[in-house]
C-alpha cells in the first residue's frame, strides 16, 4: 500500500473511533459500490450558539497522491456563501495551503475542525468570494440574514 | 545535591517548613471553593520546586509522615531532575538514584499508599531517560533493593537471577509496586518513541524488556496456579497491573522494533497466560482489551495454539453469557468488550467465514454475528451493539468486493451473497424510525447518533449491491409494497429509505426499474398519491418525497407515472418538513420532462394557486414551483395560450408588487422588503423556467448591424402586456424603494434570464440593463452582482458587439465616473465598487476593447465644469487600475491583476493599445516591484505575478530598463517600514535570474517569493 493509501485506512479507524459530535467524514462509494479512500464526503455542523448553528455542510475532500506531504482540497458542495470559500466552493485556509501551515500531522479530524471555526470566524484577510466577503464587509445585517438562509437550506436533521 | 551543609541547614528548614504549610493549604477543603487561592499557593510552590535547595527538600518530604507531604516531595525530585540533571556529576547522579531507590524501598515496606509510590516511580523513570543515566537493568535492580530492604547498586546485582531468585523473595506488596514501576517505565519509554528517539538509539531499553516480560509472566504464573487449585481471588490489583504491563511492553516493542531481542517463541508463554485470564471474572475485561488491541494490529504474536484458545473462550459459555446479556439489553463494558473481541476475532476469519464451510465452532461465531442485530433498542441511541456490528459487516463487504468484483475465481460467491443478505435483513428492523412519542424524549445527540447510523447501513447497502445486484432492491421493494398495502408505515418508510440509498446505484440504469414499476404502478400507490382514503404520515412522506427526488431518471423514463407522483408532490407542498425536498422535486421533474406534462398544466397552475397562502409558501420554495410550472409553460406551442398563462400567474405578483409598495410608504420597510424579495424571485424563476431547453446559436452571422431588438409578439404584439407586468413589477420594487441586497439580486437574476433568449417575455429592450446599472447608487451591497448583470448582458451580445455599441460605451462611462468619484472623494471609496468595476472592464476586455481604448476624451456631461476638469475616460480608468494594484483592498488589487494580464493579452498591433500600454508600462514596473520588496501582503502575491509573468512575456524588451530603474529606486520607496535592505548586487541577481525565467510559473513564483520573505525579514517564512 502506497503511504497516502496507509495513512488515509489509519485515518479512518481514528475517525470511527472518536470524531467530534455532529460531524462526519467517510471514503466515497462510487455508483459501482466501490470505495475510493482519496475522496471523502464530510459534513460540518454549525457551531452551537453561533450564526451557522443548526446547519450541516456538505464538503468534499480529496486528496492528492503526494498526501500526507500535500494537503488535501476541501470543497463544499454546492460552493458554501463564505469570504474565505472560492466560487467554485473550494476552501481557502491556512493549514490546507502547502505553501503555508499545512503540516502532514496534521488529521482529519482537525481540519474539519478548523473549517467548523472558519465558518463563524471569516478571515477578512483573504477574501476567495466577492458577494460574502462584501456584504460581510459593508452590511453585517445582510450579511447575517444570508448565512441564516444558507442554514435554513441546510438544516442537520 | 550534596549533603546536608550545616550553613544552609536554617534556611532549607525555613523552606520546608514552607512547603509544608503550604501543601497543607493546597489541601485543605476550606480553600477548595478558591481558584485565585489556590493557584497562587501553586504558583508559591512551583519557585519552590526550581529553587537551588529543592533537593534537600523534596528529600526531607519523602520522609514526612503525612501522604501529601510524601506526594509533593516525589513531585519535586520529577521537577528537579527535569531541570537541572545536566548540571549533575556522575557522582551526584548515582548518589541521586540510591536515594531514591532506598526511599522506594522504605515507602513500599512501610505500606505506602499507591498514589505516592507511582509518583515516586514516575521519578525514577525520569532518571532512566535522561542522557547518561546511570542506570541499566532499572527494573531488575529495582527488585534486587526491593527483595534486600534497601538500595543495591547494580553493580553488585550483575550476576543474579530475576526469575528464581529475586522474585520469589517479593511479597505481593513489593512485586506490585514493581510492577509500578515497570508499567511506568515502559509507559515512558513508549511516548518517548515518537519524539526523541532517533539520538537514543543506545538506550538500554532492550535489556529492561526482557526483564518486564519476566515479571509479568512469574505473576500471571502465580495468579493462574492460585487459581488453578481452587482458590479464590478476590484482589484484582496484581493481576490487571500485570495485564497491563504486558501491553505497556508490547507497545514498547512494536515501537522500537524489538521483535527480534524477544521473539514470540520467547513471549508465547506469557501470552498464553493473558489468553487464560480472559476466564477469571475480574481479570477477564482487562485481559480482553489487551487482546482486542493486539489482534487489531495484526500483531504476529499469536501461535495457532492462541488463536485457537481465543475461539474457544468465545464459543463457551463464559463468552455467550456475555452475548446473552446483551441480547437482553445490557450494554455494560464487559459486554462491549466481549463484543469487540468476537468481531476482532472474525476479522482474522473474514474471508473464510462467509464463504467456507464452517465448523461447528465457526458456525456458532457467524450465527453471532446475524444475531447481535436483535438486540432491544434503537441502534447507537439505546443499542451500542448494532452500530459496531455494522461496521463490521460494512468492512468485510469491502473486502469481498475486492476479492470477487476483478477475479475469474467465484469460488464461495454464493455463501457471500447468502450471508451479506441475510444482514441487510437482520438491519433492517434497526432502521425503523421511533414514533412520534419516542422520538419527542430525544435531545438532538440522540437524532444525530440515529441518523448517523442509517448513513451507515446506506453505506453497507451500497457496499453489497454489487454482489447481491437487484436482488437487494427487490427485497425492500416486497416490503414497501406489503407495508403500503397494510398501511404499517414504519416499515414502508424504511422500506423506502432503503430504496433511495441504492438509487445511486440503480436510478441512471434501468436494472431496477421493474421493482419500482412494482411499487409505484399498484393501486395502493395511486390512492396515496390521490390522497384516497390514505393519510400517510409526516416521516414517512417526507422520506418518500426525498426518495422521489433520488429517482429522477427513472420517473424521466417513466412518463405515465408523472402525473400521480407530482400530484403527490404537490400536495406534500403543505407540509413543513418536505416542502422544501418536495419543491425542488417538482422543479426537475417538471423541467426534465416538461413535454409529457403540457396537459397538466391548468391542474398544476391551480395547485399552485391553493399552495401560495399556505404557511409553507416561502420564496424558496413559491421560486421552486413556479420555475417548474413556467417550464411547462414554455411548452405551449401558441405563444397567445403561453401569454395567458403567464399572465394569469403575473397578475399575483404585480398585486403583490403594489402591496409591498404601500407598506413602504406606510413604514412597514421591513414587510415590504420581504414581499419584495419574495415578488422579484418568483419573477425570477419564472424566467428561468421559461427558457428554452435548446442551445442557442450565437455565433449566427446575420447582419452585424442589425438592429439590437427587432419587434415581436413579446414587445410590439399581444404579449406585450406580460413584458409590461414584469417591467412594472420591477419598477414599483425598485424607484423610490429601500431597495435591499435581496431585491438587486433578484432584479439582476430578472434582466439575466433573458439573456440567452432570442425571443420572449424576458427579452428587454438593451438600455434597460443600462438604466438598471446606473440607477444602482454609488456604494449598494450587491454592486458586484449588478456589475456581474452588465458582464452578462454584454457577453449575449457578444457575437455583433456593434450593435450595442452605445449601450456599451454608457456602461463603461458609468464605470468611469464611478471611478472619478471616488478618486475625487477617498472618503467615498468602496472597494466593491472598485472591484467590480475593474472585474467588469475586464471581461469586456476579449470583445469590446476597440469601444474602451477609443474613450480618449472624457465624456460629454450635463455638467460640463465638472467634466472637463477630469481626465479622458481610458486614462482615468487606467490610471484607477494602477492605483488599485498598489491599495491596500485585496478584491481591487486581484481584479486589477487579471486586468492587466487580460490588457497585455490584447492583440499588440492595435496603436489605441500599443500607446496605452506604451505609457502606462513605467507605473506598472515601479508598482510591481514595490510590492514584491515585501510592501503586499504574501497571498498578492500570486496575483501581482502573473502580471510579472505576462510583462515578461509580451513586454520584456520595454520593460527591462523600467524594472531595473524600479529596483534601483526601491529604498526610497519602500525602506521607511524595511529593516533588511538589499544590496545592489542581489537586486541586479534578482533582475537576470526573472528574465532568465522567462516567465515560467513555478520559478519566476519562487524567485518573487523568496525576494519577498527577504525583504520583509526571516520571521516571515513558514517554518515546519
Amino acid at each position: 500500500m502506497s503511504l497516502c493509501i496507509n495513512r488515509l485506512t489509519e485515518e479512518r479507524k481514528q475517525w470511527r473511533r472518536d470524531h467530534p459530535f455532529g460531524f462526519y467524514a467517510r471514503p466515497h462509494r462510487n455508483p459501482q459500490g466501490a470505495l475510493d479512500l482519496k475522496r471523502w464526503e464530510c459534513g460540518i455542523p454549525g457551531k452551537a450558539q453561533t450564526l451557522w448553528e443548526g446547519g450541516l455542510f456538505k464538503l468534499d475532500v480529496t486528496f492528492p497522491d503526494e498526501y500526507p506531504t500535500k494537503p488535501p482540497k476541501c470543497k463544499f458542495v454546492p460552493p458554501l456563501f463564505h469570504p474565505n470559500v472560492y466560487p467554485s466552493g473550494t476552501v481557502c485556509l491556512s493549514i490546507l495551503n502547502e505553501e503555508e501551515a499545512w503540516k502532514p500531522a496534521i488529521t482529519i479530524k482537525q481540519i474539519l475542525l478548523g473549517i467548523q471555526d472558519l465558518l463563524d470566524d471569516p478571515n477578512p484577510e483573504s477574501p476567495a468570494q466577492a458577494e460574502a466577503y462584501n456584504l460581510f464587509k459593508k452590511d453585517r445585517p445582510a450579511y447575517e440574514r444570508r448565512v441564516k438562509q444558507v442554514v435554513k437550506e441546510n438544516p442537520a436533521l | 545535591m550534596s549533603g546536608d551543609i550545616p550553613g544552609q541547614a536554617s534556611d532549607v528548614h525555613l523552606l520546608i517548613n514552607e512547603a509544608k504549610t503550604l501543601v497543607s493549604q493546597l489541601y485543605d477543603p476550606a480553600n477548595t471553593g478558591n481558584p485565585a487561592k489556590i493557584q497562587a499557593i501553586q504558583e508559591h510552590l512551583q519557585g519552590l520546586q526550581k529553587s537551588p535547595q529543592a533537593w534537600l527538600v523534596a528529600n526531607y518530604l519523602l520522609a514526612e509522615q503525612n501522604t501529601d507531604l510524601k506526594f509533593f516531595g516525589a513531585l519535586t525530585f520529577t521537577v528537579k531532575i527535569n531541570q537541572d540533571w545536566q548540571h549533575l556529576s556522575t557522582e551526584e547522579a548515582q548518589e541521586l538514584l540510591g536515594r531514591l531507590i532506598e526511599h522506594y524501598v522504605i515507602l513500599v515496606n512501610g505500606g505506602e499508599r499507591s498514589l505516592v509510590i507511582r509518583k515516586l516511580a514516575s521519578s525514577l523513570a525520569t532518571i532512566f531517560l535522561k542522557p547518561d543515566t546511570p542506570w541499566t537493568r532499572a527494573v531488575c535492580n529495582l527488585a534486587a533493593s526491593l527483595a534486600n530492604g534497601k538500595y543495591v547498586s547494580e553493580e553488585h546485582c550483575k550476576n543474579i537471577d530475576l526469575r528464581n531468585t529475586v522474585l520469589p523473595a517479593l511479597s505481593e506488596r513489593q512485586v506490585t509496586s514493581l510492577l509500578y514501576f515497570s508499567n511506568t517505565l515502559g509507559e515512558e519509554i513508549h511516548k518517548w518513541s515518537s519524539e526523541a528517539r532517533r539520538n537514543r538509539d543506545d538506550h538500554p531499553i532492550s535489556e529492561n524488556i526482557k526483564d518486564a516480560f519476566v515479571l509479568v509472566d512469574t505473576v500471571l504464573s502465580h495468579i493462574l496456579q492460585q487459581v488453578a487449585s481452587g482458590a479464590h481471588l478476590s484482589d484484582d490489583s496484581l493481576g490487571t497491573e500485570a495485564i497491563n504491563s504486558y501491553q505497556t511492553w508490547m507497545s514498547v516493542r512494536s515501537a522500537f522494533s524489538l521483535r527480534d531481542t524477544i521473539p514470540v517463541s520467547q513471549l508465547a508463554p506469557t501470552t498464553t497466560y493473558i489468553v487464560q485470564s480472559m476466564r477469571i471474572p475480574v481479570l477477564s475485561k482487562a485481559a480482553t482489551q489487551v487482546l482486542v488491541e493486539l489482534i487489531d494490529w495484526r500483531d504476529t504474536v499469536f501461535t495457532p495454539e492462541h488463536i485457537n484458545a481465543i475461539l474457544e473462550y468465545i464459543v463457551c459459555d463464559h463468552g455467550t453469557a456475555h452475548i446473552s446479556s446483551l441480547m437482553e439489553g445490557d450494554f455494560e463494558d464487559e459486554n462491549m468488550t466481549f463484543l469487540e473481541l468476537l468481531l476482532a476475532y472474525s476479522t482474522l476469519q473474514q474471508r473464510d467465514l462467509l464463504t467456507k464451510p464452517l465448523d461447528p465452532q465457526h458456525e456458532k461465531i457467524l450465527a453471532l454475528l446475524h444475531t447481535l442485530f436483535k438486540a432491544p433498542g434503537y441502534a447507537s441511541v439505546d443499542d451500542l451493539a448494532s452500530p459496531l456490528v455494522l461496521e463490521w459487516w460494512t468492512e468485510v463487504a469491502d473486502d469481498l468486493q475486492e476479492i470477487y468484483l476483478d477475479s475469474e475465481d467465484q469460488n464461495g460467491l454464493g455463501p457471500a451473497k447468502h450471508n451479506l443478505a441475510r444482514a441487510a435483513l437482520d438491519c433492517f428492523d434497526k432502521l425503523k424510525y421511533p414514533t412520534p412519542e419516542v422520538l419527542q424524549r430525544w435531545g438532538d445527540d440522540d437524532r444525530s447518533e440515529f441518523g448517523a447510523f442509517r448513513r451507515d447501513v446506506c453505506d453497507f447497502l451500497l457496499a453489497i449491491y454489487p454482489m447481491l445486484g437487484v436482488e437487494l432492491v427487490q427485497v425492500f421493494q416486497e416490503r414497501a409494497r406489503s407495508s403500503l398495502q397494510q398501511q404499517d408505515w414504519r416499515t414502508f418508510e424504511a422500506s423506502i429509505f432503503c430504496i433511495a440509498q441504492l438509487s445511486e446505484a440503480v436510478d441512471e440504469n434501468q436494472h431496477a426499474d421493474e421493482c419500482l414499476n412494482s411499487i409505484f404502478f399498484c393501486d395502493d400507490f395511486a390512492k396515496l398519491c390521490e390522497g384516497n382514503g390514505v393519510a400517510i404520515p409526516d416521516k414517512p412522506r417526507q422520506t418518500l418525497v426525498d426518495m422521489l427526488g433520488k429517482y429522477q431518471s427513472y420517473f424521466e423514463r417513466t412518463h405515465a407515472l408523472l402525473p400521480r407522483v407530482l400530484t403527490f408532490l404537490f400536495a406534500s407542498l403543505d407540509v413543513g418538513p418536505c416542502a422544501t425536498a418536495a419543491s425542488r422535486s417538482i422543479a426537475h421533474l417538471c423541467k426534465s420532462c416538461r413535454n409529457a406534462l403540457t396537459l397538466e398544466l391548468p391542474a398544476f397552475i391551480e395547485q399552485f394557486e391553493h399552495f401560495r397562502f399556505k404557511p409553507t409558501a416561502t420564496a424558496h420554495t413559491m421560486e421552486k414551483v413556479l420555475e417548474g410550472i413556467a417550464a411547462i409553460i414554455q411548452t405551449v406551442p401558441e405563444d397567445e395560450a403561453k401569454a395567458q398563462f403567464l399572465e394569469r400567474i403575473l397578475r399575483i405578483f404585480h398585486e403583490q408588487a403594489t402591496a409591498a409598495r404601500e407598506e413602504a410608504v406606510n413604514g412597514l420597510i421591513e414587510q415590504a422588503q420581504s414581499r419584495a424579495q419574495l415578488v422579484l424571485r418568483c419573477i425570477a424563476s419564472i424566467g428561468k423556467g421559461l427558457r428554452t431547453d435548446s442551445e442557442i446559436n450565437l455565433d449566427s452571422s446575420e447582419d452585424k448591424e442589425a438592429d439590437a431588438y427587432p419587434p415581436t409578439f413579446w414587445n410590439m404584439g399581444n404579449g406585450a402586456v406580460v413584458q409590461n407586468l414584469i417591467m412594472q413589477c420591477m419598477q414599483l420594487l425598485m424607484a423610490d424603494f429601500p431597495v435591499d441586497v435581496s431585491i438587486i439580486e433578484a432584479a439582476c437574476d430578472i434582466l439575466k434570464a433573458g439573456y440567452t433568449e432570442r425571443t420572449g417575455p424576458y427579452v428587454f429592450p438593451p438600455m434597460m440593463t443600462v438604466n438598471f446599472v446606473k440607477s444602482i447608487p454609488l456604494g449598494s451591497a450587491g454592486t458586484d452582482m449588478v456589475m456581474g448583470t452588465a458582464s452578462a448582458f454584454l457577453a449575449s451580445h457578444s457575437s455583433h458587439p456593434q450593435r450595442i455599441r452605445d449601450e456599451t460605451a454608457a456602461l463603461i462611462i458609468h464605470v468611469y465616473e464611478t471611478f472619478c468619484w471616488m478618486h475625487e472623494k477617498p472618503e467615498c471609496y468602496d472597494p466593491e465598487v472598485a472591484n467590480s468595476g475593474i472585474d467588469f472592464l475586464t471581461r469586456l476586455l476579449p470583445k469590446y476593447h476597440p469601444f474602451l481604448f477609443a474613450l480618449t476624451s472624457p465624456p460629454q456631461a450635463p455638467n460640463p465644469t465638472a467634466a472637463q476638469q477630469r481626465p479622458s475616460v481610458l486614462e482615468a480608468i487606467l490610471n484607477f487600475t494602477l492605483i488599485s494594484l498598489r491599495g491596500p483592498e485585496p478584491l481591487p488589487l486581484r481584479s486589477a491583476s487579471q486586468f492587466w494580464v487580460s490588457v497585455l493579452n490584447l492583440p499588440g498591433d492595435a496603436p489605441p493599445i500599443q500607446n496605452a500600454v506604451r505609457e502606462c508600462l513605467p507605473a506598472l514596473c515601479r508598482i510591481l516591484m514595490s510590492q514584491f520588496a515585501g510592501r503586499c501582503a504574501r497571498s498578492d502575491l500570486e496575483h501581482l505575478c502573473e502580471v510579472f509573468r505576462k510583462i515578461i512575456f509580451k513586454q520584456q524588451g520595454a520593460a527591462r530598463p523600467h524594472l531595473a530603474a524600479a529596483l534601483a529606486e526601491l529604498d526610497v520607496a519602500v525602506e521607511q517600514h524595511q529593516r533588511p535592505s538589499i544590496s545592489p548586487e542581489e537586486r541586479q541577481r534578482l533582475l537576470a535570474s526573472l528574465l532568465a525565467a522567462r516567465g515560467a510559473k513555478a520559478q519566476t513564483s519562487q524567485l518573487i517569493r523568496s525576494f519577498w520573505v527577504k525583504c520583509r525579514g526571516a520571521g516571515f517564512d513558514y517554518v515546519g
